[in-house]
């Protein structure tokens, strides 16, 4: 599991990528990136690509995100999410919460 | 890299019998800024030793008494946990003796002369030995104390656990489950109710996380489930008034993925409302025929306002239904591989006789060797209500034998209130408080119940029976129902109840008066309606007014 961030500020968007199982291990590296959102931050895209697994706690995760994305000019999107771990978004109904790119 | 390595306050015995080299060492170190305590044989050396409890000990090894040697064996035996480093000093080293010095438990030695930057490094090197020792242990102990700590509490929580979500469970032949009694540690929880009107309540959830925080929710949530099922509020009620109090109470990241499942006698759908879950499976023995039901709504917890979609299966007798948790999903096998989905499949379709005793064999030889055995939380739920046997496991209601009192109670409810709340368990609970008719609550609910249904949905909504022959009829029934109800801009129901003594017991006269257009009562008094059921329990009922007004009539005997 690692979690790495990257800031693109000409477009103001913050990309968090997490490799490996996205699970409560990720907590403390998660919650440090969503750390870096500011105010001006435009948009948050959290990249599955690496992401191979994740449990309900990253749900959990997802939703801090969310609760701390709530102005109406910022924006979430998930995406490069493969099949298992659309799966277990979807299960829980996340797809009508987030855009899963 | 200077001071910091003195460690001052360390406490250093010197034992010597030469004069000439305690003064030295005692000039040495005490300039580095060491307490220095000196000793001029073996005998002083340990009878120090145990007075001041040095942090270093420097040993000559010739010595008058007791040698160095035997010095050194001494202090070891009365260390027993502690660690003080003990240096010999030399000036000769044949291996034997060194060999003889590291037995009695040497660290290091010195030889004479001294160096004295040799000195003082070796000795601050094995003072910091000493410190990151302690360090440890001290660490190791408020670890064991924590772990303790959390021993206990888990042991509380595992009772309150007991008392809580056990306190109104009721178990029956149709229902089986595998349930570790740490679930609770894992987030899982699974309720049953038998409520008013026959029917059977089934609630599994599973909390996010793992351990104590992920049980914070079950206490509230077991709560309302079995305070509202036994009032006979609906699934649809129930849950979302676990959604509402979760909401509130719950930290963001925290939510309750779960089931609720209502099975009636009288009825040959199963209600369910699935919330987050993996999908559940309901299986058709003699045809091997599976349906798979898939989560629809949101779990619970996360939405401020909440209206989940509730699904009607088709069900007869021969049909069983598998819930479980992710663990069963999720359990690995050594190798790391997941049992699956796939495993649960070959278990349904392959196993003629049990799929449940399948389903968990096949658990148990896939996970062995494993500890997480413990994460299972597996249910199967027979849809046979009607040759259930029940089996209560909490206390059985104490018998209240109230004598009939003469009363009578008149309610309206205006389509406002209707839109807002189901009145029944309401009026239900209201009746029990006034008359103490527990014994009968089976039978008035259903009474209540049905006649108070009726004079909603098809006096006061106009709503086509015909629509609940389908499962799929019955979804849209209940779409077009609430639309109608939500629409609608005037109209009440009114429900007069009395009550008087009889020579035997008591009599209930339950009347009903709605402001729809009326309905044909006469083609709904058929076997399979559940108004046939209330004509059974009544000693006379009427229909009046085109449908618009009711009379039901419930004679009771006292019991011995």
């Amino acid at each position: 599991m690692a979690v790495t961030t990257n800031f693109d500020a000409s477009k103001s968007i913050l990309t968090i990528k997490i490799a490996g199982r996205f699970d409560f291990g990720a907590h403390q590296d998660f919650r440090n990136a969503i750390d870096q959102i500011k105010l001006t931050t435009k948009q948050v895209v959290i990249d599955f690509y690496a992401t191979e697994y994740m449990d309900s706690s990253a749900l959990g995760m997802l939703l801090v995100l969310r609760d701390k994305v709530s102005t109406s000019s910022q924006s979430i999107k998930l995406m490069n999410i493969r099949p298992e771990v659309r799966k277990i978004l979807e299960i829980a109904n996340f797809d009508k919460l987030f855009n899963l790119g | 890299m200077t001071d910091s390595l003195a460690l001052p306050h360390a406490r250093i015995l010197v034992a010597d019998d030469s004069r000439l080299q305690r003064e030295m060492l005692a000039s040495l170190l005490g300039d580095i800024g060491y307490q220095i305590i000196l000793a001029e044989d073996g005998f002083a050396a340990l009878e120090l030793f145990k007075a001041h409890q040095p942090d270093l000990v420097l040993l000559d090894i010739m010595m008058p008494k007791l040698d160095g040697i035997q010095v050194a064996r001494e202090i070891a035996a009365l260390l027993k946990n502690d660690y003080v480093p003990i240096v010999f000093i030399t000036s000769m080293d044949t291996e034997d003796l060194l060999n003889k010095c590291v037995a009695a438990g040497g660290d290091d030695f010195i030889n004479k002369p001294y160096n004295s930057v040799l000195l003082s490094a070796k000795i601050n090197s094995l003072l910091r030995v000493k410190r990151l020792y302690e360090e440890l242990r001290s660490q190791k102990h408020e670890l064991l104390k924590y772990q303790e700590l959390y021993e206990q509490e888990q042991q509380v929580a595992a009772s309150l656990y007991k008392n809580i979500l056990h306190a109104d469970f009721v178990e029956t032949s149709i229902l089986r489950y595998s349930l570790s009694p740490m679930a609770l540690f894992n987030g899982d929880i699974l309720l049953t109710s038998k409520a008013p009107g026959n029917r059977f309540y089934v609630l599994l959830g599973d909390f996010t996380g793992h351990g104590l925080s992920a049980s914070i929710g079950a206490e509230p949530t077991a709560q309302i489930f079995y305070g509202m099922a036994r009032k006979g509020f609906a699934g649809e009620e129930i849950i979302k008034e676990i959604n509402r109090k979760l909401h509130k109470l719950l930290p963001v990241n925290m939510f309750l993925a779960t089931t609720l499942v209502t099975l009636r006698a009288d009825s040959s759908f199963m209600e369910i409302i699935t919330c987050g879950l993996p999908a559940h499976y309901l299986l058709h023995k003699p045809t091997r025929k599976i349906r798979s039901i898939e989560s629809k709504n949101f779990p619970l917890g996360i939405m401020a306002t909440y209206e989940p979609k509730v699904e009607y299966f088709e069900i007869d007798h021969h049909d069983y239904l598998y819930l479980f948790t992710d663990g069963v999903i999720e359990a690995q096998n050594i190798a790391g591989q997941q049992f699956d989905i796939s495993g649960v499949m070959a278990c349904l379709e392959n196993e003629v006789e049990s799929p449940y005793d399948s389903i968990l064999h096949n658990l148990a030889v896939h996970t062995q060797g494993l500890e997480q055995q413990d994460d299972v939380t597996f249910v199967e739920l027979h849809c046979d209500l009607k040759n259930a046997i029940w089996q209560s496991v909490g206390k059985p209601l104490a018998v209240q034998k109230c004598p009939a009192l003469t009363w009578s109670s008149k309610l309206s409810f205006s389509v406002e209130t209707l839109q807002q709340v189901n009145p029944v368990p309401v009026m239900l609970n209201m009746l029990m408080d006034i008359q103490a008719l527990q014994s009968f609550q089976e039978a008035i609910f259903c009474i209540v119940n049905e006649l108070f249904i009726n004079a909603l949905d098809y006096g006061l909504l106009a709503m086509d029976g015909k629509l609940k022959l389908t499962s799929e009829g019955l979804i849209k029934f209940h779409a077009i129902k609430e639309q109608r109800l939500q629409e609608v801009k005037t109209g009440s129901i009114v429900v007069d109840f009395q009550h008087q003594p009889t020579e035997v017991g008591g009599r209930l006269q339950i009347s009903l008066k709605d402001s729809g257009a009326g309905f044909d009562f006469a083609a709904e008094l058929k076997p399979n309606r559940g108004i046939y059921r209330v004509h059974t329990l009544c000693s006379k009922l009427e229909y009046g007014n085109g449908g618009r007004e009711v009379l039901a009539v419930f004679d009771w005997s006292y019991q011995e």
